[in-house]
């Protein structure tokens, strides 16, 4: 066991109470369903409620807090900035992303998890390189902030929804609206948007085959400029999976425009 | 021109119309593939000129607005030195810019004649409000600004002014008296400047 100065430790030889965990009827000690549907009462295909608000910070050019379930994002796009200690010009601007999960954000409270921060900002950067027209500002690069407020499954999706809203709150020109969803193979199922609970499955055994995959996809132009993958799955399960995340993009797209509405028509009157 | 009708309101990634040689694309959307899109949510504006018609996407203000070559910019000049001026862009036409760019005055492009013998210091001043022309940038973060035509130039330049009691001093504006000098109304003292020919508003409309 590992050693935790804080706490009174077993005998040294003792071992982790999961290993003995029967694996039949649970997929490693947690319920994946109860009564045919999910955990939280979703179908397998459903996505949870989600919601978001446009220009929350008022100091930044552009801005939106989003909530998936609990998942909360919040994401900030600053004013042009000179892109620093650059020497040759260059004809595209660049986008520079910050990502950070809140110390109170996730299970465990850990103030700094810099590799996956910097990975889940690559990710971000990339999906929304193929989004934003960069050849409007070459030499210079926008800022963008996000935060993570409290982490239940599909960040990344999420905050890849944030901070494509956040551009268009910013009236920065984009090729279009970027939107984006994850989906759990676990057990030779695909669950769309999981929770973090159906996330962390996947981490525990190698013995069954498990994944995440997160795709964004720009629906009017059918592109997909970024995809995330992590784990073991069947080949055809993930096509299948990519055809339902692809779909459930699309239907977002309209319930985005439907919400960005109000904001021109607000801005109008 | 759609006074009449419902706005039409726009999302990036919108399909606007067909593009053929008649329909350019202004601002805010992008051609792609034979049609035109949005790439800004807001309301579409067309105008007609000639045959051609423009059609672009107008949000409402927080536009990222950089200067494109032949921009008339409103300056502040920072730094004189012999060979240039330092300066930091403030507005770009009518349009007030959220942060200010930088910009450079060289001695070469301060009038169009005689640009041999000219002399900064007797041009410009530090605090100095001018218009200028963006021409090609030569360096990265910097534009190049011009002065080099008689509608550019000092538009407002202070004098130190009269002293107050505390020892401080409350700028005056300085009135022009040619076009290359300068009056303080307070102290009568003449200073050099490159005065612009600012021409009223109703007479540049008479000449469009």
């Amino acid at each position: 066991m590992p050693f935790d100065q804080k706490r009174i430790n077993g005998p040294e030889s003792s071992l982790l109470y999961t290993q003995f965990i029967d694996n039949d009827n649970k997929f490693q000690g947690k319920n994946l369903y109860s009564k045919g549907k999910r955990v939280d009462g979703r179908e397998r295909q459903e996505h949870r409620k989600h919601a978001f608000l446009l220009n929350t910070i008022s100091k930044a050019k552009g801005s939106c807090y989003i909530e998936n379930g609990n998942t909360k994002i919040i994401c900030a796009v600053f004013e042009l900035r000179e892109i620093p200690r650059i020497s040759k010009y260059s004809e595209k601007g660049q986008i520079y992303c910050d990502f950070k999960y809140a110390a109170f954000s996730r299970r465990m409270r850990k103030s700094n998890d810099e590799n996956e921060e910097k990975l889940m900002s690559t990710n971000i950067r990339t999906a929304l390189e193929s989004t934003v027209c960069l050849h409007e500002f070459p030499n210079y690069q926008i800022d963008l902030y996000v935060m993570v407020l409290e982490d239940d499954g599909a960040v990344l999706a999420t905050a890849i929804n944030g901070s494509g809203l956040a551009f268009i709150d910013a009236s920065i020109q984009c090729y279009g609206i970027i939107t984006s969803t994850s989906a759990s193979i676990i057990n030779g199922e695909i669950f769309i948007d999981p929770t973090s609970e159906e996330e962390r499955l996947k981490n525990d055994t190698n013995k069954s085959k498990s994944a995440n995959l997160t795709l964004s996809s720009i629906s009017s132009m059918d592109q997909i400029p970024q995809v995330f993958f992590h784990g073991l799955a069947d080949l055809s399960l993930i096509k299948s999976a990519k055809e339902k995340i692809l779909d459930t993009n699309k239907t977002h797209v309209l319930y985005f425009k439907k919400l960005l509405s109000n904001k021109i028509a607000n801005v109008r009157a | 021109m759609d006074n009449k009708t419902d706005p039409i309101v726009c999302f990036p990634g919108d399909r606007l119309c067909t593009s053929n040689e008649n329909t350019i694309p202004g601002n805010g959307t992008y051609e792609r593939l034979g049609y035109i899109y949005s790439s800004l949510a807001g309301i579409v504006e067309t105008k007609t000129e000639d045959k051609n018609t423009i059609i672009s996407v107008v949000t409402s203000g927080n536009k990222t607005n950089l200067p494109i070559v032949g921009d008339v910019v409103t300056a502040r000049v920072e730094i004189v030195n012999q060979r240039f001026a330092k300066c930091s862009v403030i507005c770009i036409g009518d349009m007030l810019l959220n942060r200010p760019l930088r910009g450079i005055l060289r001695k070469e492009d301060v009038r169009a004649t005689d640009i041999d013998r000219v002399e900064m210091y007797k041009n410009y001043r530090p605090n100095d409000i001018i218009l200028a022309k963006i021409i090609p940038q030569i360096e990265i973060h910097t534009y190049s600004l011009s002065t080099a035509e008689n509608e550019l130039g000092v538009v407002i330049a202070s004098a130190r002014g009269l002293a107050t009691s505390s020892n401080t001093y409350i700028p005056v504006p300085m009135v022009p008296i040619s076009w290359s000098e300068m009056q303080c109304p307070n102290t009568l003292v003449k200073e050099p400047r490159k005065v612009a020919k600012i021409m009223s508003e109703n007479a540049l409309a008479k000449q469009q």
